[in-house]
């Protein structure tokens, strides 16, 4: 077994910050820390270095958008620590500003997401291991309302799960076809959005923001 | 000649006529002296002259414009005064109130120019000059000659018996021809003369006169400070437009206080559903899920229904984010109008594109309206007019403060004519706002919405 999982949990609610901590020490990940504001975040991630960061996005002082400053700012110093920004609703422009910020390790989730242990255990670990995490609420809508007249429905669904960070592998799993199919898909999409030079990895990120950003 | 030794003819001029040396050029000179003397002489004169008559002439027509203005200004300051007074004292004589016009202090925070100006150009200051010093004293004298002439001839007339008895009694004529003039009662006196019963009677008759004009006297004072009032109320009352206006500055704060009580409400409503029970419902399914984790299976059924309950009430929480969504959308809380507006672009099912320059703060009331009318307005372009493009613009503009949104669309137009288009509820919003919306929407398109809302 490897070993536990480390994070660090900023969530002004005590209700949900006892809650959530529960949740995840339930979950066999290790909460190093719990707090109410992002103030000492950029110390306590120093100190501490936890392999993901869980923020709520209205913090104090204003309780407006401080969680994504706060995330915006550690990734800037410190890429390799994961943040996974949660909130009690979905906000394209703030998954924009989190992918622009660096698009590995990051992730943005509704709290309803986090109730449920096998989600939450999910998300962490994928954050954990770089990976993009977005709310299948958001990728939802922003396909919804970004019906690209170029992609046709299965490249639209492929899409959807590649904005929600999932691997080829697990995009064919879920869509219960061959992994190559899931591969031209891709391919498809990546030409129809003029994506064709980057490497895979990254061209997957620039997709999805593409699309947040059109 | 002397021309002979000149190749080419030449114009006679004064100075090549003549036979000239240095010495009688020089000499023809002095000849001119005294009189360009003269000239310079006459012409300093003159124009010391002119200079003095004119600058005295400029200086106290200058002199008498600002002396003009000061008594002008003293002249309407004082009528005012006196005006106000005037009400005052109508008032204490027992007349109905008048409304006095709205008053400022005339010269504070103002500078003298200014105030002069906004003193002569406010209507009130001219009739209150007019009341002060052309009506008060022709109405003044023409009542005072009534009641005064009234009032005297009643106490005369009312006493006559007692200063009868007193002639007699020094054995003085009851009347001298020589005295009196129009008066009634010594009218009647000269014509009852030395009959001493026609005398008696003649004083009862004037006693009585007297006694009645006394009796009328309330009606006469009544009726002369209903002519004063009569024209203190023409000249000196506020006018009925400045009623209308104090009522519409007060709709107007009235409408504004309504919707900025509204939008703060509807904003503390969004923060306490955030804050209360969206809270407790994920707090409830945190729970739920420890619950099913702990019972690992040991009952099925139990399971099921603890399933449930977090599938009911993740439900919940979906109908309060939309609930919030709907009044107070979380972007437009945590970002303001512009962050808010951009999303509502990459939001809509056409592309929209979007130009944004909003400047400066902006009331949290007309940030949210505005929100909400922009959002019907793509709505309605997406919707009724079957847009595929859709361009939206939101700008402050200054002198005066506005803020100005623009939605274009390239759909099928008609806006008006369509029933149930939205535009009504739209209308309904800007007019809360004070703001105008035009929109013009030809059959075929394109549609051009139009909202202007004033910021200051």
């Amino acid at each position: 077994m490897t070993a536990p999982l480390r994070v660090v949990v900023v969530e002004d609610s005590t209700l949900l910050r006892e809650g959530l901590v529960r949740l995840l020490e339930e979950d066999g990940i290790e909460v190093l820390a719990a707090v109410g504001d992002a103030e000492r975040l950029p110390a306590i991630v120093n100190e501490r270095r936890p392999d993901v960061v869980l923020l709520d996005i209205r913090l104090p002082p204003t309780h407006r958008d401080e969680g994504v400053q706060a995330a915006v700012a550690l990734r800037r110093t410190r890429p390799d620590v994961g943040v996974l920004l949660l909130s009690q609703y979905v906000e394209s422009t703030y998954a924009g500003e989190l992918l622009a910020s660096g698009a590995r390790g990051v992730g943005y989730l509704l709290k309803d997401r986090v109730t449920d242990l096998a989600q939450l255990h999910d998300a962490v670990e994928r954050v954990a291991a770089g990976g993009t995490v977005l709310d299948p609420t958001l990728v939802e809508r922003l396909l919804r309302a970004r019906s690209d007249p170029r992609l046709t429905p299965r490249e639209r669904e492929v899409l959807a799960l590649m904005a929600e960070g999932r691997s080829n592998a697990a995009i064919a799993a879920r869509l219960v076809v061959g992994q190559g199919a899931v591969e031209k898909h891709v391919t498809s999409i990546f030409g129809k959005l003029g994506l064709e030079e980057s490497p895979e990895a990254h061209r997957r990120v620039l997709a999805v923001l593409r699309y947040l950003d059109a | 000649m002397t021309t002979a030794t000149i190749p080419a003819p030449v114009p006679p001029t004064p100075v090549r006529s003549s036979p000239s040396s240095p010495g009688r050029r020089y000499g023809r000179m002095w000849a001119r002296t005294p009189r360009e003397l003269g000239y310079l002489a006459l012409t300093a004169v003159i124009g010391l002259v002119v200079s003095v008559v004119a600058w005295g002439v400029v200086g106290a027509g200058s002199a008498f414009i600002v002396l003009g203005v000061a008594l002008l200004i003293a002249l309407m300051l004082g009528s005012r005064y006196l005006g106000i007074w005037d009400l005052r004292r109508l008032r204490w004589a027992g007349t109905a109130p008048i409304a006095e016009p709205t008053w400022d202090r005339p010269f504070a925070g103002k500078r003298p120019l200014r105030a002069i100006g906004d003193v002569i150009a406010n209507p009130h200051y001219w009739l209150y000059a007019l009341h002060a010093s052309v009506v008060t004293p022709v109405l003044a004298l023409i009542t005072f000659v009534i009641w005064s002439t009234w009032l005297g001839t009643a106490l005369v007339a009312v006493t006559s018996p007692a200063w009868a008895t007193i002639r007699v009694a020094q054995g003085v004529p009851l009347w001298r021809g020589e005295e009196g003039g129009g008066n009634v009662v010594a009218y009647l006196l000269s014509a009852a003369g030395a009959d001493r019963g026609a005398a008696g009677w003649a004083i009862a008759g004037v006693t009585a006169l007297g006694l009645l004009m006394l009796a009328l006297l309330p009606f006469i004072t009544r009726g002369l400070v209903l002519a004063h009032r009569g024209a203190a109320r023409l000249l000196l009352a506020r006018f009925a437009s400045e009623d209308l206006r104090g009522e519409v500055a007060r709709a107007d704060a009235a409408r504004l206080a309504a919707v900025t009580a509204e939008d703060s409400a509807l904003r503390r409503l969004e923060r306490d559903i955030h804050d209360g029970p969206q809270q407790h419902l994920l707090r409830l399914q945190m729970e739920l899920a420890t619950a099913e984790r702990r019972l690992d299976g040991a009952s099925p059924e139990a399971a099921e229904s603890l399933a449930t309950a977090r599938r009911l009430a993740g439900e919940t929480l979906d109908e309060l984010r939309a609930l919030a969504q709907g009044f107070a959308p979380p972007l437009l809380q945590d970002r303001g109008l512009s962050a808010a507006l951009g999303a509502l672009g990459r939001r809509g099912a056409v592309p929209v594109e979007t130009a944004i320059a909003v400047r400066g703060e902006l009331p949290d009331a007309v940030e949210r309206s505005v929100y909400f009318i922009a959002a019907e307005l793509t709505t309605n372009a997406i919707k009724h007019a079957g847009a595929s493009r859709i361009r939206l613009e939101a700008r402050t503009e200054e002198e005066p403060r506005v803020l100005r949104l623009v939605v274009t669309d390239d759909g099928r137009g008609g806006a008006a004519t369509v029933p149930d288009h939205g535009l009504a509820g739209i209308a309904d919003r800007v007019a809360g706002l004070g703001g105008t919306l035009a929109v013009v929407s030809p059959v075929g398109g394109p549609t051009v919405a139009e909202v202007r809302v004033p910021l200051s």
